[in-house]
């Protein structure tokens, strides 16, 4: 156990550090000049260089690099260049919006979908597995900010009531009001997730139910109800229960959608601000923290794995 | 040839190269795979109506009009928006682009995929470690957010979004192909090429590529959708190509959102076309994929 944990951690650390290398270039080689950007059109050819003095811009990429790199691990990604601040102070007011949301969406997708691809998979064939079925691959191809602007528009045209759109406290200023805003994003954020779950759950009960072991626990009596919910979900979770884990990740990312859509104040919304003022050191913060965030993910997911399944651990 | 040797019996057609042999596989295919038939049926009216935009619009899809917010008619199929623009000539012309931009950037990142994917299995060892390590660090990057910087950092334009598209499809791609690779270079027949004098380039290109082509285009075809979704995002976000070529993704985004509650069909056309051709695109990759690959049916 103690050597797949560090074979892993050993693994994790190239990734993360061509990770932090692709993040450092992809600012350093669009067209364009940082000091041109952020003094305007009008700055004296002094006035430049002085800004790439004062901001270590003349020195080696690859100094400039290590430097950024460990004022990154300090919590430090530079000043934002339009908000005028740190970085870090912009993210940590946003992360939190944006982290409820994704808990909430992948929450609500594990409790709908792990329970309606077990039916599916039971009722296997049968007319509530065909429309579980269409409805998820449905639900996979409808576009996240379709799916939020229709919840918006209908409501608002049949019944004079519309999601929430505006304003916004926080949940531990105002939990019930924070639940009613962030329902209806986290519905659209995570859909298609829900949808994912549930073909999973039931491709993998389908195989599970199958086993050997399954047949043996229905031979000895045991009643449906338990051979379905012990000896079949249980080993059947394994594999979704990965999938939850690498989700989680893609949910941050779709976050960036439903924000826009119901106007809330995260990090996708901040980093869209961003992307539209080439607020670099913004862009090149978040781009890093979602990256980051799915690294470390996919290691607690691996290792999570090898616990919930000896079979990797001893192999 | 010397005398006496006997030719060997040269087939006088493939099963491939004559139409009724094509047709028989496609009949096939549609009793096998009755949805998957209906998709590809769906996907080639969808390509005819891109082509054919001009035929198919019954207005200029940027002119204005008088006929503001006029609902569904026979005069205008899909209804007209807040400028009068007609909806359903919009929806027409708009394919083209979500088409143009989806398939260079599925080409682009199907290649490019595979053929890393290939090369890193092939020659395998440290080199295969070192570019496995840079796929793990591309698909760090959630899809949506790494094409938002691209785009938002090199501006937007139908190339810009389409090779943003097209890198965030590779690594993943590059993936899935590596495995089946990794069983195929043990192959006798990889070896006797070696022995032969073959270089790696030529076994790669000839001997593995074409045993890996049907997983490539059924991997190629499931991600036709994913990249149309991406492309509507982008738009959505106003990170889509130039502002004035009517895009799916655009036609429901910025001022339509105001008066959507006035007028649904802003709403719900181009939403209904995306969701369709993306429902297509997955519905032809799942049947496809049940076909050449029976390990992976109904994951």
């Amino acid at each position: 156990m103690r050597k797949y944990l560090i074979e892993r951690l050993v693994l994790a650390i190239p990734v993360l550090v061509i990770v932090t290398l692709g993040v450092f270039l992809l600012v350093r080689v669009i067209p364009g000049d940082v000091a041109v950007l952020r003094l305007g059109p009008d700055a004296t050819p002094e006035e430049l260089q002085q800004f790439r003095e004062e901001h270590g811009l003349t020195r080696p990429l690859m100094v400039q690099y290590v430097d950024w790199v460990g004022d990154a691990l300090r919590g430090d990604f530079g000043e934002s260049f339009w908000e005028r601040r740190p970085v870090v102070e912009v993210v940590r007011e946003k992360f939190p919006v944006t982290f409820e949301l994704a808990v909430l969406s992948i929450a609500y997708s594990a409790a709908l979908g792990i329970p309606l691809g077990v039916i599916s998979a039971v009722k296997q064939d049968g007319w509530t597995d065909q429309l579980l079925r269409f409805g998820a691959i449905l639900f996979l191809a409808i576009p996240a900010f379709w799916l939020g602007i229709l919840m918006i528009t209908f409501p608002s045209i049949w019944w004079g009531w519309k999601p929430p759109t505006a304003g916004f406290e926080h949940v531990w200023d105002d939990p019930l009001g924070n639940l009613y805003r962030m329902m209806f994003p986290a519905f659209v954020v995570g859909a298609s997730t829900m949808a994912l779950v549930l073909r999973l759950t039931r491709s993998t009960m389908l195989e599970v139910l199958r086993a050997d072991y399954v047949r043996t626990a229905r031979a000895k009596g045991l009643a449906e109800r338990i051979v379905v919910g012990k000896h079949g979900l249980r080993n059947a979770l394994i594999p979704v229960i990965t999938i939850l884990g690498l989700q989680l990740s893609v949910l941050l990312g779709g976050s960036v959608i439903a924000e826009q859509v119901f106007a809330l104040p995260g990090m996708g919304t901040s980093m869209l601000q961003g992307v539209f003022r080439r607020d670099y050191p913004l862009i090149q913060a978040y781009v890093l923290i979602f990256a980051a965030i799915y690294v470390l993910m996919n290691l607690g997911v691996d290792l999570l794995y090898s616990v919930l399944d000896p079979r990797i651990r001893y192999s | 040839m010397a005398a006496g040797t006997k030719a060997l019996p040269i087939p006088t057609r493939s099963p491939f190269a004559s139409p009724s042999g094509l047709g028989r596989s496609l009949v096939r295919f549609a009793r096998r795979k009755p949805l998957g038939a209906v998709s590809a049926l769906f996907l080639l009216g969808f390509v005819t109506m891109a082509l054919l935009a001009p035929v198919f619009a019954t207005h200029d899809p940027r002119e204005f009009g008088l006929e503001t917010f006029a609902s569904p008619s026979s005069a205008h199929f899909f209804g007209t928006d807040q400028y009068g623009r007609d909806i359903f000539s919009r929806v027409v012309y708009g394919s083209r682009l979500s088409l143009t931009i989806s398939l260079t950037a599925v080409l682009l990142g199907t290649t490019v995929g595979s053929l890393v994917g290939i090369a890193s299995a092939y020659i395998g060892g440290r080199t295969d470690m070192i570019i496995q390590r840079f796929v793990d660090a591309m698909l760090s990057f959630p899809g949506l957010i790494f094409a938002i910087a691209l785009v938002g950092l090199v501006g937007p334009s139908i190339k810009n979004v389409a090779i943003a598209i097209g890198i965030v499809t590779a690594p993943s791609l590059s993936r899935v192909v590596r495995g089946p690779v990794m069983s195929i270079k043990q192959n006798v027949y990889i070896e006797a090429a070696q022995s032969l004098g073959a270089g790696q380039t030529r076994i790669m290109l000839r001997h593995v590529l074409p045993n890996v082509m049907a997983i490539i285009l059924v991997l190629a075809t499931a991600r036709l959708g994913a990249a149309i979704l991406i492309e509507s995002g982008l738009s959505f976000l106003g990170l889509g190509p130039s502002p004035d070529t009517p895009t799916w993704g655009q036609m429901l985004s910025g001022e339509a959102l105001y008066v959507m509650e006035v007028a649904w069909w802003l709403a719900v056309f181009p939403g209904v076309a995306i969701t369709l051709v993306v429902l297509a695109f997955n519905l032809l990759g799942d049947s496809l994929r049940d076909i050449f690959d029976p390990h992976l049916r109904g994951r």
